[in-house]
């Protein structure tokens, strides 16, 4: 869905740069350490308020709001099939652009906590499935899953 | 898709979600045990809690994501506030507020 | 009498009639002389003195002369009343009242019935002192048999007091013992008070400090819960700044991701964000490090207000108890001193008790003299009617020594038996006459009739009052020559019927008395002597 905020051309080189850089957003999934590509991240918020949806499936928490907004909020966790772990104290709703850069989406994900911004060097990374789970990579002595959210947005 | 803008929407909740129905589908509302029956062009549905009505929603289409992950039809989403919500298609009610919907049918999808 | 009075009478007459004629004669010749020889008053004198001499011989000489001879009668009858009477009274004397009323008879008819009369009291006398003396010796053995009883019983009255005062004596003892030990308790007891009135000060400070301790641990309780509260308080401020860290990190990520959207021109604000996520990141380290002293700061406070907790409970048991322990030691100090009341009540009293108890014994010994006393005078008053009964035995006995017309005079029974016994010729006849009399008098122990040479001519014994052993004691006198015994020297004296006075039988060496008799021929002429033994307790028999 298209809307106001939508890196433009200039934004989406530089995006290209940082992707291609290896910046990442490291966040707390359940047991999963996982690597955001920094320029699919729009923002991290507090976590935000989850209305569910009946029917629907567990990836799926339900919808908040954000920004006027209807925000579709995924839970990362289940997501990337990482067990549940410690409660978190900070939960977060990392707020992305998934799907390929001409029908991106504005989505959430629901994370126990938003770490830090980490390099994490393409030549570390273990690839993956070639999905949504791009690989992984050591990163300060952890395993991370690395993610491609614009496979997920073509996932559909 | 686009979904010109419905003017008139009654909002209620049911089975923890938000939903709105525009006014022109609405043939009818009562009370029906604990919650309340909304009689439509199409049936009748139900509901556990009536919000009220607003004038104007914005719609929008819902997300390739929540359609891959929520197969239930709808008209669109919309926020009314800080509260997101589902537009219901009338003639498409989702499954949790049909009339014959049970709290079994409406976790379906759910793990 | 009457004779002699008008003897008299006459006699006088007569001497004042002479008198008068004499002096008649003397004042007529003294007139005749004086008047010159009127022999006229001479004649008319002689005359007269002739007149008086006649009426002197008709009035005074003959009935004098028949006076003598009356009064020679009168000696003559009197000497044989006189006689009469001597053996009357004779009789008298020898107490024979039956003779004596035979011989009263003959007396003149007043005489002999004041005689008579005399000797009819005397008899009724007698016979009422024989009836007397028996009644006294009843009354006697009957003071005897009370005096015996009341004796008895005065002894086991005395027995039973001296058991009463040995019981009274141990009692009092007893008494005695239980006074000092209730003196030793009230003493214990008025320690125990003490004790118990320095005992509840003690609890009363020690509760007194334990509710002080209780302020000081509610006060300690008190500021640790102000401690907590505090904590709570820079919690929620940690929180506050955790929160501010964790939005500061967030900010920070978000400027980081502005940053890398900025591309070049957002490095040096991607290095800010970095920065501040680094200064959030200390920031949340600091917090979790006072977060972490104040968790061990909370746990302390927590530790505090649990022991404060603790200690304020164990602090209001212990007030509780020590509460309970002073109400106990209250209690127990009334209890004592109730006891030490009630302890020195129970002092006196058997103090009291003790005393009485004393003067009890005392009482008993003295009511002990008193039966003793008693039993002393019931003992005199048998040895009294003891005496009284030989008294009794003695007036029976003076009075036996009459002669009385009545079956209970002995010695009209014998004399009675004589008579019946003397007409009989064979001794074989007199014996069984005599046994038959002898069983008809269950007062007589033994009947005999024995000749004046000593021997024994009839022997009957009464069966009910001799054994067989006593009957051949006294059966030994057929070979004894009884004219040694006291009672056959006594009738022999006079040989009239005697009363002798008590001695020792030969039959039982009992006292015994006799009453015996002579007996005499069908001349007159004396030939034995009948005797009958009387025991001296069966005399009331008679």
């Amino acid at each position: 869905m298209a809307e106001p905020g939508t890196p433009t051309s200039a934004n989406g080189t530089d995006a290209r740069r940082a992707r291609r850089e290896g910046t990442h957003l490291l966040v707390r999934a359940g047991e999963y350490a996982c690597a955001l590509p920094l320029a699919s991240v729009r923002r991290v918020v507090r976590a935000l308020t989850v209305h569910p949806l009946p029917g629907a499936a567990g990836e799926l928490e339900g919808l908040a709001e954000f920004g006027g907004e209807p925000l579709p909020v995924l839970n990362l966790a289940r997501l990337v099939n990482a067990s549940p772990g410690a409660n978190p104290s900070y939960p977060v709703t990392v707020v992305v652009w998934v799907g390929p850069p001409e029908s991106r989406e504005t989505i959430g994900f629901t994370a126990d906590a938003a770490l830090e911004v980490v390099h994490v060097p393409p030549e570390s990374v273990v690839a993956g499935d070639g999905g949504f789970l791009q690989g992984e990579a050591p990163v300060g002595g952890e395993v991370v899953r690395i993610l491609n959210l614009e496979s997920l947005g073509r996932d559909l | 898709m686009s979904v010109p803008h419905a003017r008139g929407f009654l909002l209620l909740r049911r089975a923890g979600g938000v939903w709105g129905i525009a006014n022109s589908a609405v043939d009818g509302l009562a009370r029906s045990g604990e919650g309340y029956r909304i009689a439509t062009g199409d049936g009748a549905l139900m509901a556990d809690e009536i919000l009220g009505v607003v004038e104007d929603l914005a719609v929008r289409p819902p997300a390739p994501v929540v359609r891959r992950f929520w197969s239930e039809p709808s008209a669109g989403l919309a926020v009314h506030g800080a509260l997101p919500l589902v537009v219901v298609d009338p003639s498409r009610p989702p499954a949790a507020l049909r009339l014959e919907a049970e709290e079994g049918e409406m976790d379906e999808g759910r793990d | 009498m009457k004779d002699g009075t008008e003897t008299f009478n006459q006699a006088r007459m007569g001497l004042i009639l002479m008198i008068g004629i004499g002096v008649s004669g003397l004042l007529l010749l003294m007139v005749s002389e004086a008047g010159g020889g009127q022999n006229w008053l001479f004649d008319i004198f002689l005359l007269a003195v002739i007149a008086t001499l006649a009426l002197y011989h008709k009035v005074v000489y003959r009935p004098q002369q028949h006076l003598r001879q009356r009064v020679e009668g009168t000696e003559k009858r009197r000497g044989e009343i006189e006689n009469t009477l001597v053996q009357a009274l004779d009789r008298l004397r020898a107490g024979d009242l039956v003779n004596c009323s035979d011989a009263a008879r003959q007396l003149p008819g007043t005489l002999a019935l004041t005689l008579s009369n005399a000797t009819n009291s005397l008899d009724a006398l007698a016979q009422q002192i024989q009836t007397s003396s028996i009644e006294v010796a009843s009354a006697a053995n009957s003071v005897n048999e009370i005096a015996s009883e009341l004796a008895s019983g005065s002894s086991e009255q005395a027995a039973s007091v001296v058991e009463i005062t040995a019981a009274m004596e141990e009692l009092a003892r007893t008494a005695s013992q239980i006074a000092e030990n209730a003196s030793r308790q009230a003493e214990l007891a008025a320690r125990a008070e003490a004790s118990g009135e320095s005992g509840s000060a003690a609890v009363f400070e020690a509760v007194s400090g334990v509710e002080e301790v209780q302020k000081r641990i509610s006060a300690i309780a008190s500021r640790a819960d102000a401690l907590g509260t505090r904590s709570k308080e820079i919690y929620r401020v940690l929180d506050l700044i955790t929160e501010i860290a964790q939005e500061t990190h967030i900010l920070s990520l978000n400027a980081a991701i502005e940053a890398a959207a900025a591309g070049a021109d957002g490095r040096r604000f991607s290095v800010v964000a970095e920065e501040v996520r680094h200064l959030a990141q200390r920031s949340q380290e600091s917090v979790e490090s006072v977060r972490n002293l104040l968790d061990e700061f909370s746990s302390s406070i927590r530790a505090t207000i649990v022991a404060t907790e603790e200690g304020s409970k164990e602090a209001g048991r212990v007030l509780e108890r020590s509460r309970a322990a002073a109400l106990a030691i209250e209690e127990l100090r009334g209890a004592s001193g109730d006891t030490s009341r009630v302890a020195r009540q129970i002092s006196l009293a058997t103090q009291q008790q003790n005393a009485a108890s004393d003067e009890v014994v005392m009482t008993l010994r003295e009511v002990s003299l008193v039966v003793q006393r008693m039993t002393g005078g019931l003992k005199n008053l048998s040895s009294t009617a003891d005496r009284l009964n030989q008294l009794g035995l003695e007036i029976q006995l003076l009075a036996q020594s009459f002669h009385l017309e009545s079956p209970r005079s002995l010695k009209h029974l014998v004399e009675d038996w004589a008579v019946q016994l003397e007409p009989l010729q064979s001794l074989q006849e007199k014996e069984a006459a005599l046994d038959l009399l002898v069983r008809a008098a269950p007062f007589v122990e033994l009947g005999y009739m024995m000749a004046i040479d000593g021997g024994t001519l009839a022997l009957a014994f009464n069966k009910d009052l001799l054994d067989e052993r006593q009957r051949s004691l006294a059966a030994k006198v057929r070979e004894t020559d009884v004219r040694s015994r006291p009672w056959f020297k006594a009738v022999s004296r006079h040989w009239r019927t005697t009363l002798i006075p008590p001695y020792e039988s030969m039959q039982n060496s009992e006292a015994c008395f006799t009453v015996c008799t002579p007996l005499h021929n069908a001349d007159g002429s004396l030939y034995a002597v009948l005797g009958i033994d009387i025991n001296v307790t069966g005399w009331t028999r008679i």
